[in-house]
């Protein structure tokens, strides 16, 4: 938080310049921005307030690195907003400038919609709000961590006791010290070279900040991975990553980079300073959504975090890159191998071993540096009386070291520590009771302490000492010697180690060692009673894993599991094999299962179904579908009813109703179950249903409300299911004619369209669409069509429903017709037809026959007496009906400016009027803006009318008023949005402009086409009149622009 | 379809890690190396192989594929 700022650099108007106020104001000062001295102040300052002509801010410095970095601040209300600057030598004024005019629009933007909020009446929204926006208390914050299950959770982000004496390894410390100036630092050896022990000397010796995360096999699926990589983030600043942590937890997939994105912005804005980011034993990752998200994090590394990877296997990250460029440092086997002081040091000190020096000799040439290898030669010889026999067995024998050494150490234990030791080595980890469950004995925990005492291999986990593991190596060995002497115990000790952590809540090592044993059986049961459930909290990959393991033929036969893996399937994208699956499910679905499971396979079924027919953008049959699977899921399953009622919410969309009922529907979803991405889509899903009730400025509130959801404005718009925020209040700004506004949420969310798979196709055709229409407002038609081609290109790529795609194609007639391509136009009109009388609307095809309305009415500009103009009569009025019953006020409006420009048409200025005047009526409350002056000057003529009757004379007024702005800023009189100019030019026009354009004067002109003069000036009135210019220099680029010589 | 491998470690493994190793045959070469060879399914346990034997620290000499009886080699060093 930003501290009051006892210097102000203001600018002042009386001056014209910037001043410096120092001192609380008691000194001003000249020192000029930008200068010498400007920056020899600000490296000294720590902060100041600006006050700019275009917004106010207070800056700050944090040194990074010993490098100062600038951000400026402000607050609204209880809100922070933090933009970062640069460093010192980019605190220009322009940068200064633009900074706060940035934090200024986000707040002029906040104010507006609180100033809604409080126009609007409490009713529905504010169980809304409440429900939706509940905070999440502290407390909860380990329901969002994967392994918040895993008592270990903790013990993961410590950094290992390091035993209380080692060799220092002062020369490999000193290498460490590059790891302040480099982004990766790779420690690559196999097991058994001190990897860890390294690091752990260096951590204890290090001043500066370090965080830990000691990673494991299961570790290896993405979410789990991310989740812990931020909490090993967090225990230097907690409020790194809490929005990403969120996103995790959704079921959907969250993009890699997204999430690295995130998390790369919360450390550049947080107050830690210099720190590195240990993984230790990195060899467990190979999945891919793993590594890209590493190669982005590395690519996008905050300058004060610095990663240090160790790892038995080069992990696939850029490293040759790296190297190139000076940001690696590596520390491989040679580089750790103990020397020959090295050997002798650890035998003597840590080992208490004085031997003489050809004894180390041997050992180190047998050896070499291994540390692993020269520990077990250690506990070998430690209380033996003939160490010169042992030592010259040793060297003459070429047996791996290894085997050697730990058979020599397995042999000296009592039978007891021989036996549990080889029992509980399938075990991961150790903890007393778990051993006892295992081995069936009792007093584990004691045998456990012992093991360490003795140096034998065994690693304490935690604090508290109640878990342990055995030195990978060691337990690979005992592994082994299990396998060869006593394979038959296997199945028994894996199930017994199932059984306890099943009991003890932990299923996914319960399911490991069920596939383990192998006992399918268990592993099945244990799969279907957790799988989707609130156990694996997104760790999808995970799950896949296991059902990968099972038997295809044991799979097949269980139509619980087959469902829930194409769910799974279905959530990572994988349609075809998750309907393969299904196609399973239903085949061995029979009547003997019991009655719950196979309701709720049917209702996965449907499900499925609704989910692929809506990533395909058929919205009627996935609301269908939807239904089904509402009717199979039985009243307790909650969660499944809240995913799938997420689909059948969709229905407005279908039928066009937006009746309060529906409004209940949805609010009701959004205080049900559910999670957050769920609550999050739902909310959206109630802002765009409002603004179909034409109920914009309620829309916009509901928005913000869950912009509010998120603590940093950044969050919402990288969440991946939510272009859907961006798209529909860019779209409400676009109709208030905010148009800046409007395309910078718009584009945001484009670009979130870019970079992800997004299922929700209408919210993508909305986006689209909006960003056409808004780029039409601005008369920049080629822009417009690009992004409809776009649009284009995404729906054949993803395989779009017809009915959208025609959507688009009908916005594209649109921009056609604002170009004067009304031939164009028409073509395509005339091959569609007009909904059949008596049918009921299709309310997916109204964008179409709104289109098609303004082509005909364009057409019927040009043949007045078209009959075709009645028939668009007959059904603007059709849609007017169907959206007056199901409450649908934005197309009202629209239907009644299109009634009002047809009755222009047929010169029925009464009706116009009228029509008009209850579109005014209707409109004036929620500053509808565009909506009318996209129909262009005919639309600006008939508010003149409706001017001069006195209706809405003040909302008429300011629409108008927008008329002329845009005018001014695009510069393109008189062309009527739909069909050229609305009065096209006669021959004779034509050819006095283009005697114009050449620069012949009037007399000139009058000479050449053998006219008076006064003939030429009516002409050039009529042409400016048309035109809509009043210059002659306008009438020349008007004439190029619109190509009409 | 399976394929006949002959990995080369350094240092002489105890025969009971056959097991370990998918059942690949142990042996020795005189020279105070291992040589685990036998029938693998394929490219990916190959590779499960090659994990255990670097999970152990062992050093890798090479890796064959053995392509016909007459133990003609394909390919050669790993």
């Amino acid at each position: 938080m930003p501290k009051k700022a006892s210097s102000l650099l203001a600018w002042s108007s009386a001056q014209q310049t910037y001043v410096l106020f120092l001192d609380a104001g008691a000194i001003q000062c000249s020192i000029e921005p930008e200068s010498a001295v400007w920056f020899a102040w600000l490296d000294q300052v720590s902060s100041f307030a600006f006050s700019g002509q275009r917004g106010s801010a207070t800056l700050r410095k944090e040194i990074i690195h010993g490098e100062s970095y600038w951000y400026a601040y402000r607050r609204t209300g209880e809100k922070l907003t933090k933009k970062y600057i640069g460093k010192t030598a980019a605190l220009t004024i322009a940068r200064l400038e633009q900074c706060a005019s940035m934090l200024e629009a986000m707040q002029v933007c906040r104010e507006a919609l609180q100033q809604n909020e409080l126009l609007t009446p409490p009713d529905a929204e504010e169980c809304v709000s409440q429900a939706t926006f509940r905070p999440e208390p502290d407390s909860s914050r380990s329901l969002f961590y994967p392994g918040s299950h895993d008592p270990l959770f903790a013990a993961k982000l410590q950094v290992p006791r390091s035993r209380t004496q080692f060799v220092s390894r002062s020369h490999l410390l000193t290498r460490l010290q590059q790891v302040w100036t480099t982004n990766l630092t790779l420690i690559s050896a196999p097991a058994g070279f001190g990897k860890t022990t390294l690091l752990t000397q260096w951590v204890t010796k290090s001043e500066r900040t370090v965080a830990w995360l000691s990673l494991e096999p299961q570790d290896n699926d993405p979410t789990r991975f991310l989740s812990y990589l931020i909490a090993a983030l967090q225990t230097l600043d907690p409020h790194v990553g809490t929005s990403v942590l969120k996103l995790l937890r959704s079921p959907e997939p969250t993009p890699s980079e997204t999430v690295v994105a995130l998390l790369t912005n919360d450390l550049m804005h947080s107050t830690v300073g210099d720190f590195a980011l240990v993984l230790d034993d990195y060899h467990h990752i190979t999945a891919e959504r793993i590594q890209r998200a590493m190669i982005s994090l590395l690519e996008h590394l905050p300058p004060q975090m610095h990663l240090v990877i160790a790892t038995r296997a080069d992990p696939s990250l850029p490293l040759s890159c790296l190297r190139t460029h000076g940001h690696l440092l590596e520390m491989r086997a040679a580089d750790l191998r103990f020397s020959l002081e090295e050997t002798r040091l650890f035998l003597q000190n840590v080992m208490g071993l004085a031997l003489p020096i050809e004894a180390i000799h041997l050992i180190e040439s047998r050896v070499e540096g291994w540390i692993a290898g020269l520990q077990l030669a250690a506990l070998s010889l430690q209380g033996r009386a003939d160490v010169s026999t042992f030592l010259s067995n040793f060297s003459g024998s070429h047996r791996f070291v290894l085997d050697y050494l730990s058979e020599e150490v397995l042999t000296r234990q009592p039978t007891w520590v021989q036996s549990f030791l080889l029992q509980t080595s399938i075990l991961d980890r150790l903890s007393g009771p778990l051993c006892d469950a295992v081995t069936g004995q009792k007093g584990s925990e004691v045998a456990l302490e012992k093991l360490e005492q003795a140096n034998l291999f065994v690693v304490s986990l935690d604090d508290e000492q109640r878990w342990y593991r055995y030195h990978h190596l060691f337990a690979e060995v005992l592994r082994r010697q299990l396998y060869s002497l006593q394979p038959e115990s296997l199945p028994e000790l894996h199930r017994r180690a199932s059984v306890w952590y099943e009991k003890h809540g932990q299923f996914v090592e319960a399911v490991n060692h069920a596939l383990a044993a192998p006992d399918f059986e268990q592993a099945v049961c244990l799969i279907e009673s957790c799988a989707l459930s609130e156990i694996l909290q997104g760790q999808l990959s995970t799950l896949l894993g296991w059902l990968d393991a099972l038997p295809n033929a044991l799979a097949q036969t269980r139509p619980f599991l087959c469902a829930q893996q194409a769910i799974a399937l279905l959530i990572t994208g994988q349609v075809d094999a998750a309907l393969l699956r299904m196609q399973e499910a239903e085949r061995s679905l029979h009547l003997d299962l019991p009655v719950e499971q196979i309701q709720m396979v049917r209702g996965w079924m449907a499900l499925l179904h609704a989910g692929i027919t809506y990533s395909k953008g058929d919205l009627r049959q996935s609301v269908m579908y939807a239904q089904e699977a509402l009717r199979w899921f039985p009243e307790n399953e909650e969660h499944w009813r809240a995913a799938v009622t997420s689909f059948a919410n969709y229905s407005y969309l279908v039928s066009g109703d937006v009746r309060s009922a529906m409004e209940q529907q949805i609010v009701a979803a959004i205080c049900g179950p559910g999670n957050l991405y769920t609550q999050l889509r739902q909310t959206a899903n109630l802002a765009r249903l409002q603004s179909m009730q034409g109920r914009l400025h309620q829309a916009a509130l509901t928005y913000a409300q869950a912009e509010q959801r998120f603590p940093e404005h950044i969050s919402l718009y990288a969440f991946a299911g939510t272009p859907a925020y961006s798209f529909g209040l860019g779209d409400v700004l676009r109709e208030w004619n905010r148009l800046d506004e409007a395309e910078y949420h718009l584009t945001e969310g484009i670009e979130l369209v870019r970079q992800t798979w997004l299922m929700d196709t209408h919210v993508i055709l909305l986006g689209y669409v909006s960003l056409a229409r808004l780029k039409l407002a601005r008369r920049a038609f080629a822009e417009a069509l690009s992004v409809l081609e776009e649009f284009s290109h995404l729906a054949q790529e993803r395989d779009y429903n017809a009915v959208f795609i025609a959507q688009g194609v009908a916005i594209q007639m649109q921009i056609e017709l604002a170009q004067g391509n009304l031939a164009r136009a028409i073509r395509w009109a005339d091959e569609r037809t007009w909904p059949l009388e008596g049918e009921p609307l299709n309310y997916l095809c109204e964008r179409e026959y709104l289109v098609m309305a303004r082509v005909r009415i364009a057409q019927g500009r040009k043949e007045p007496k078209c009959a075709l103009l009645h028939e668009v009569l007959g059904v603007l009025d059709r849609i007017l009906k169907d959206a007056e019953t199901k409450s649908r006020k934005s197309s009202v409006i629209e239907v009644l400016l299109l009634r009002a420009l047809t009755f222009a048409v047929l010169d029925d200025r009464t009706q116009a009027l009228l029509s008009l005047d209850r579109a005014l009526q209707l409109a004036e409350p929620e500053g509808y803006i565009r909506l009318f002056i996209d129909e262009g000057k005919v639309m600006e003529a008939l508010l003149h009318q409706a001017q001069a009757h006195g209706s809405a004379v003040d909302y008429v007024g300011a629409l108008l008023a927008a008329y002329c702005t845009q005018r001014e800023t695009v510069g393109l009189p008189g062309m009527s949005p739909s069909g050229g100019l609305i009065e096209p030019l006669t021959e004779r026009e034509r050819e006095v402009l283009r005697l114009l354009v050449a620069g012949l004067s009037n007399a000139a002109i009058a000479e050449k086409l053998v006219i008076t003069v006064g003939t030429v000036k009516r002409h050039i009135n009529s042409i400016y009149g048309k035109l809509g210019v009043n210059s002659r220099p306008q009438a020349i680029r008007c004439a190029h622009m619109l190509g009409l010589l | 379809m399976m394929n006949h491998y002959e990995i080369r470690v350094k240092g002489q493994l105890d025969p009971q890690w056959s097991e370990w190793f998918e059942g690949l045959t142990i042996s020795y070469d005189g020279e105070g190396n291992t040589i685990l060879h036998g029938l693998l399914v394929d490219q990916a346990a190959l590779q499960g192989v090659l994990m255990k034997i670097h999970d152990l620290a062992l050093t890798l000499l090479a890796v064959n594929t053995i392509i016909s009886s007459r133990g003609q080699q394909e390919s050669p060093e790993a």
